[in-house]
């Protein structure tokens, strides 16, 4: 099985990306299928302060940092080598990728890229999706919207809606559900997984003392997102080790 | 985890509709199981209870998670006591809500604490439907139709007496109507009917006659049901009634 990158990305920060990050690393841990995760907030790091053992901070956009992502691939032992890019870099991401041919490598089939393009309400957020149009050609591209402060994505204005969403298939978007903040504040706040802060557990393993409330709250929203990932392609492909065209076949 | 019998209760006093005399029921509730030594902890998330003369009440604001934490992960961190809640009409959907997203009711009875919904019906159709969709989303142990015979006479029409009777399968309560006089009585925020019941001579001969009678009746039906003592679950036998 070629190992996949999934990058997930978003023009600017406050619309969900690490947490889809998280969300990502979880879901795959519950499916059994093993990956390393590279935060690249340089020097600080979000994703690494829960995900510590399998997370490393770089700078993406320092050669030897790249080399230590996409030439260690073969190599790593896990299937999927997941990178939060820095908010605002997703472009610039892009454009390197392709400088360098790991974009037609992707395409050529020697390993595979998904990318997870997280967008907010804003028109310069969805306008980032006509941008980057040339670069994901042939790639897997996933557009999540993340339902923020009862944000409806122009669902009123069915123009503006078609004009940004109608070229994507069902497999290749889906909506991040919206989780109550206390609920979120109280994960961000544990140090631990959404996972672990279900079970009620700390990051050591040990059992914690999470409310029972907001357990359930955030249940409810991993449940709710799982089923939106269980319906990607990418993600399919993933966790059935089957390549795509073999599961419609069966 | 094996589920512990049940050895207290956790009682939502609820209605779809305002002003059917909920408040009062949730006091007469929280009153009885003073008299029969269980000593409840009380939650008002309506803006009523609290003002009466009621003994370890608190007021909840269950819009809020916090105020969900309040009462719902107190309950469970506490779950030998019992609680008697009274919902505002206009939360019930936010409560019926929250404890089917959290699981309530099987987090509570793993750990020893039945949920007992007491719904008060309206003289609606609709009233009927919406008791029925709060037990199917909360799974409570138990729900008791409680019918407030000033408000809401018996019903006549087959299909809503054909759905009440569906709910009142696992309890039914009805609150007896009494005198324009006694009621104003028992509003006095001042009024307590445990203290009424420990010195009955307080209260003038023939509204004290009224009040006796009306309690009497009230707390027959408590007993009858087994309120201070059995905590029944009756899921599986209503899970073995719904179709398909």
């Amino acid at each position: 099985m070629r190992p996949t990158i999934v990058l997930v990305g978003a023009d600017k920060g406050g619309v969900g990306k690490t947490t889809l990050s998280r969300a990502l690393l979880d879901y795959l841990g519950r499916k059994n299928v093993l990956a390393r995760a590279f935060d690249t907030e340089h020097p600080r790091g979000t994703l690494r302060r829960f995900y510590p053992a399998i997370t490393e901070v770089v700078d993406f956009t320092n050669v030897a940092d790249q080399m230590k992502v996409l030439d260690t691939l073969d190599t790593a032992n896990v299937r999927v080598t997941l990178v939060d890019l820095r908010a605002g870099n997703l472009i610039l991401t892009l454009d390197m990728l392709d400088r360098i041919g790991a974009l037609e490598a992707a395409r050529n089939g020697q390993f595979d890229i998904g990318l997870f393009h997280v967008i907010g309400p804003a028109i310069a957020s969805l306008d980032e999706i006509a941008e980057i149009a040339s670069y994901v050609n042939g790639i897997d591209y996933i557009i999540a919207r993340n339902f923020i402060n009862e944000t409806n994505f122009f669902e009123w204005d069915q123009q503006t809606h078609k004009k940004y969403f109608a070229r994507q298939s069902t497999g290749n978007q889906f909506d991040i559900p919206r989780l109550n903040e206390m609920a979120y504040e109280q994960v961000d706040l544990a140090n631990v997984t959404f996972k672990d802060f279900v079970d009620n557990r700390n990051g050591d393993g040990t059992p914690a003392k999470f409310s029972f409330v907001l357990r359930g709250y955030v249940r409810k929203w991993c449940n709710d997102l799982y089923s939106e990932l269980d319906g990607l392609n990418l993600l399919q492909e993933l966790t059935t080790g089957r390549p795509l065209a073999e599961q419609s076949a069966a | 985890m094996k589920p512990l019998r049940p050895s207290a209760a956790f009682h939502l006093v609820c209605s779809d509709k305002p002003r059917n005399g909920k408040t009062l029921y949730a006091r007469l509730l929280a009153e009885y199981l003073s008299l029969c030594h269980r000593h409840p902890a009380v939650f008002d998330a309506s803006s009523g209870i609290c003002e009466f003369h009621i003994a370890r009440c608190t007021p909840v604001d269950l819009s809020s998670p916090a105020g969900q934490m309040a009462l719902f992960d107190r309950a469970l961190e506490l779950p030998v006591r019992d609680y008697v809640v009274d919902v505002a009409a206009h939360l019930l959907r936010v409560a019926s809500g929250v404890m089917k997203t959290i699981g309530y009711a099987e987090a509570a009875r793993t750990q020893g604490l039945a949920v007992v919904v007491h719904f008060l019906v309206d003289r609606t159709l609709d009233s009927l439907v919406a008791a029925l969709t709060v037990r199917s989303e909360i799974d409570p142990a138990r729900l008791i139709a409680i019918r407030n015979e000033w408000v809401t006479p018996p019903f006549v029409e087959p299909a809503a007496l054909r759905r009440y009777g569906e709910l009142a399968k696992e309890g039914e309560i009805v609150i007896p109507p009494i005198d324009r006089r006694s009621i104003e009585g028992i509003e006095d925020e001042a009024f307590s009917f445990a203290d009424f019941a420990r010195a009955p001579e307080r209260v003038a001969y023939f509204r004290r006659q009224d009040i006796r009678a009306f309690l009497a009746r009230v707390y027959e039906q408590f007993d009858a049901l087994g309120l201070a003592r059995e905590f029944r679950d009756y899921r599986e036998e209503r899970r073995l009634r719904e179709p398909g």
